[in-house]
């Protein structure tokens, strides 16, 4: 098994926890962005962050972050031993059944390939939050509204549907009504939500990315252009995103492997969050010894972060070890 | 105020940008046959995707009889029928078959070479494997034009200077970053909006429901091109958002609701322009930077 490791005997050393909470402006947001199976990566950096004295003021997640979010809102203190748990075991079949390929493909007329069935089953074995009001921490999940295009924050009334609506699948699974609108996926909209989180105030942002995706060879049939296709676009958002919220706030933006796979292969989720881990705790040493005093705006990362542009260099303060 | 013709000025140089806008993009047609009339000239032309088409034929002189004349084959041969041309794709000989029939017809309606061209012209790429905006203006030009609107899933991505090349509208809906540095005026002929009526998406199968969310990805970016391009200067914005985006079987329809778009935004353009956004681009109507049209003569 692949799970991550116990602390180097240099990390006890440097005594827990590592003390980052004074560098961030209040109200610290986690962002979570959506990303498939590359969610678990997000189980790691979370698990690293239990180990510094910082403690979230609210979560805003899309697709998967939305649900690994949604788990840590619910209690802070078991939030990580339950996502480890989750992640674990989670697949393919927990969100949208059995075969579900060959079963939906023949329903050219219906709103998705599979219906939500199985992953509310999944979800209601997972939480015990009704309302996103109840949650412990201020929590919000991003979706996309069908009609219009526009991100829309679910920050209060049932969880669950909040949730299949932030990871409705376009095409696959069919989308959610809400209130008499029809809501998709937030990754067509924003897959990392950290311009909404600046608009709900925060003072400071951590990005749980999901990783940025390189190929090593180009494939040309149809179906492979298409899911290039959806990574391109997820990552050129991302750099829209992260530069619009660094202009206003501090955003630290969590390290994560390169290669993780295709973002519905669940197999690489134990190796995946254990490189989360040990990136994320890594990162976080580093920057609290480069850093004695409170953080001002920009995007605060590793320099070799292949998803930064040169035009969102003149923002980046690197943390570099 | 020195202007006896009572018709705006506009400050050279000009560039037309054309937008993203899958079965939307004949209706730049009509907005170009208005700009024709009210004979403003151009000095660049930038296009990405389907819009490429018609910076290209723009750039070549071409009237807009003969571009709709294109359009009207292109959507009977190739795009009127969905099922059809989708199933085609899945074979990757047919889908570059496919393509090689566009390329030839494009090369009966456009010169074959970026130097021939009356203005300079920059079309729009996504390189597939980096993701990269690539930007074409020299070579030939039928190839580039293919490899701009190369819709993915569609037409296969088409090999130019040893890269794999698609649609320009993945990195670039609205390519504002392409125009050269110089332009003093930007006119967009913006078929792009992405937003349908709620009733209508009600009735959406799953293709569609994954065809809403691409065309809802690329409308994000051109918002944040927009408002950046707007804060140096003044651009005017054409747009129209009639008829459906995937309804490739309407481009005479299409082409008189552009026509109209633009006769509206031109007509109500004040004497100078300045810095800012004219026109009321559709689904933008939120963001407090867009100046009223009707304020604007002070």
């Amino acid at each position: 098994m692949d799970v991550p490791g116990p602390r180097t005997p240099e990390q006890r050393r440097a005594g827990d926890p590592i003390p980052i909470a004074r560098l961030l402006p209040a109200p610290v947001y986690f962002v979570m962005a959506g990303g498939g199976a590359h969610g678990a990566v997000q189980w790691g950096a979370l698990q690293a962050l239990s180990q510094t004295d910082l403690v979230p003021d609210a979560i805003i997640g899309t697709s998967a972050g939305a649900l690994t979010g949604a788990i840590m809102a619910e209690d802070l203190a078991s939030g990580v031993n339950r996502i480890a748990y989750v992640w674990g075991q989670i697949g393919m079949s927990h969100l949208v059944g059995e075969k579900w390929l060959t079963r939906g493909l023949g329903s050219v007329r219906s709103p998705g390939l599979v219906s939500h069935e199985t992953e509310v089953e999944t979800l209601k074995s997972i939480l015990r939050t009704e309302r996103i009001e109840d949650l412990e921490v201020e929590f919000a999940a991003v979706a996309t509204d069908l009609a219009t295009g526009r991100p829309h924050v679910f920050d209060s009334g049932p969880l669950i549907p909040a949730l299949l609506a932030s990871s409705a699948i376009p095409g696959v699974l069919p989308p959610v009504m809400i209130h008499d609108r029809l809501y998709i996926d937030g990754l067509a909209s924003a897959n990392l939500p950290a311009v909404p989180a600046v608009e709900r105030g925060a003072g400071s942002i951590v990005v749980l990315d999901t990783g940025t995706r390189e190929v090593g060879e180009v494939e040309t049939s149809a179906a492979k252009v298409l899911a290039r296709v959806a990574v391109i676009m997820a990552m050129s958002q991302r750099r829209r995103q992260l530069r619009d919220a660094a202009a206003e706030v501090p955003v630290l933006l969590l390290p994560t492997p390169a290669d993780l796979g295709g973002t519905l292969e669940f197999g690489n989720t134990m190796r995946a969050g254990a490189a989360g881990y040990s990136m994320t705790r890594a990162f976080l040493s580093d920057l609290a010894c480069e850093h004695r005093r409170q953080l001002g705006r920009g995007i605060y990362a590793r320099p070799d972060d292949h998803g930064l542009t040169p035009d969102l260099e003149p923002m980046l303060k690197a943390v570099s070890g | 105020m020195a202007n006896p013709s009572e018709e705006p000025i506009v400050k050279a140089p000009i560039a037309l940008v054309t937008t993203f806008g899958l079965a939307r993009t004949p209706a730049q047609i009509g907005m170009l046959n208005s700009l024709a009339e009210r004979e403003i000239p151009f000095d660049y032309a930038v296009g990405t995707s389907l819009g490429s088409v018609n910076a290209a034929a723009l750039a070549a002189g071409r009237g807009t009889d003969e571009m709709r004349d294109f359009w009207v084959w292109l959507e009977e041969a190739v795009l009127g029928g969905p099922v059809r041309t989708v199933a085609r794709s899945m074979s990757a000989r047919q889908s570059r078959k496919q393509a090689e029939e566009i390329i030839e017809r494009l090369g009966e309606f456009l010169p074959a070479d970026f130097e021939d061209l009356l203005i300079p012209l920059r079309l729009v790429c996504t390189d597939l494997e980096t993701g990269a905006r690539v930007v074409l203006d020299s070579g030939s030009l039928p190839e580039a034009v293919m490899a701009s609107c190369a819709l993915p899933g569609i037409f296969p991505p088409m090999e130019v200077a040893g890269r794999y090349l698609i649609d320009g509208g993945l990195v670039a809906g609205m390519p504002l970053r392409t125009v050269p540095d110089d332009t003093e005026t930007l006119i967009i002929l913006d078929t792009g909006h992405a937003a349908a009526p709620l009733n209508e998406v009600r009735e959406y199968r799953w293709w569609e429901v994954g065809a809403q969310a691409y065309a809802h990805l690329i409308r994000g970016q051109s918002v944040h091109a927009l408002l950046t391009a707007a804060q140096r200067r003044p651009v005017v914005v054409i747009s129209t958002d009639s008829g459906g985006m995937l309804d490739f079987t309407s481009a005479p329809d299409e082409i008189d609701a552009g026509y109209a778009a633009a006769e509206e935004v031109l007509g109500r353009l004040p004497e100078r322009l300045r810095k800012g956004i004219y026109g009321l681009p559709s689904g933008l109507d939120e963001f407090q930077v867009l100046r009223d049209l009707d304020n604007e003569d002070q």
